[in-house]
């Protein structure tokens, strides 16, 4: 009978443990970031160097602990703009800025289980200029990526390190594109 | 000889439960909301600005893209009614043919 309820007890603890680290948590904004060894810093001279504002992110889902881990509103800005600060096209200043970007996460494609797990993150970046609004990009850009047993054992954890990988390499891809575009010298400054 | 009629019940079993499956996955896509309940396929919208939606629609593998669209179509149709309006402009349009194979076990 002690053997018995000691046993109880043990099982009773581990379910615990389980679930209360079995709630899913949102992705983090550190985990988002564009890697920067795939792309360089923007040179000085370049018209979009120190040049874009970030106006507005939205599009995102709050996690509910009890389903599956989303990406928020507030999660995917602060990752934008730390890449963006990081490879030199933020601006400084939120006033007298030639660019203004908007960014909308249009869809988050999640797996339903499996030991590894691909998230597809859609998301439209428009970017125009302050002065006569001209839209210089506008586009939706797709990424994969996934996040395997070696990741995280726990489902909902896996789930969600898909979901930061599947961002950054969204961001990242923006960030190529940005690098690459060409833009005419601003004469708003 | 009593494990013939077993043999025999797990064998139409098999089947039975082949061609449900078969009928249960169904054909194409249609126009059914993505939820809780029917996560993967189907359309879903979301509200970007006072005028302006985002609706994305996911088919199954045997749905073509011709039908993706005009499930994308009805959807816009539909919403532009719920919103009082007559009309409704496609600003933008992306088509994206996705990995089929998401279980890598």
């Amino acid at each position: 009978m002690n053997h018995t309820n000691h046993i109880m007890r043990r099982v009773a603890v581990i379910l615990l443990f389980i679930l209360l680290n079995g709630c899913a948590t949102p992705a983090q904004p550190q985990q988002m970031m564009a890697q920067s060894i795939s792309i360089p810093r923007i040179d000085q001279t370049s018209p979009l160097y120190h040049a874009i504002v970030i106006v507005k992110v939205h599009g995102g889902e709050q996690t509910n602990p009890f389903l599956t881990s989303k990406v928020g509103d507030q999660e995917l800005e602060q990752a934008l703009r730390e890449s963006m600060r990081q490879h030199g096209f933020l601006s400084e200043s939120i006033t007298d800025v030639p660019y203004r970007l908007e960014a909308f996460l249009v869809d988050l494609k999640q797996p339903l289980s499996g030991y590894t797990l691909i998230v597809d993150s859609f998301i439209r970046y428009k970017l125009s200029s302050t002065g006569d609004g001209n839209v210089i990009y506008d586009d939706i850009i797709t990424a994969s990526d996934k996040a395997t047993v070696d990741d995280a054992f726990y489902g909902p954890n896996r789930l969600k390190i898909a979901n930061e990988r599947s961002i950054r390499a969204n961001i990242t891809s923006f960030m190529e594109r940005l690098f690459s575009l060409k833009v005419p010298q601003s004469t708003s400054r | 000889m009593g494990s013939m009629p077993f043999i025999k019940m797990v064998w139409w079993s098999i089947h039975a439960l082949l061609i449900l499956s078969i009928l249960a996955c169904g054909g194409p896509t249609g126009y059914t909301k993505k939820d809780a309940w029917n996560p993967q396929y189907g359309y879903s919208d979301k509200r970007i600005d006072n005028d302006e939606f985002s609706i994305v629609v996911t088919g199954n593998p045997i749905t073509s893209k011709e039908h993706v669209a005009q499930i994308a179509l009805l959807r816009a149709a539909y919403l532009t009614r719920e919103e009082g309006r007559t009309h409704f402009l496609i600003l933008k349009q992306k088509v994206e043919v996705l990995d089929t194979e998401k279980l890598i076990t």
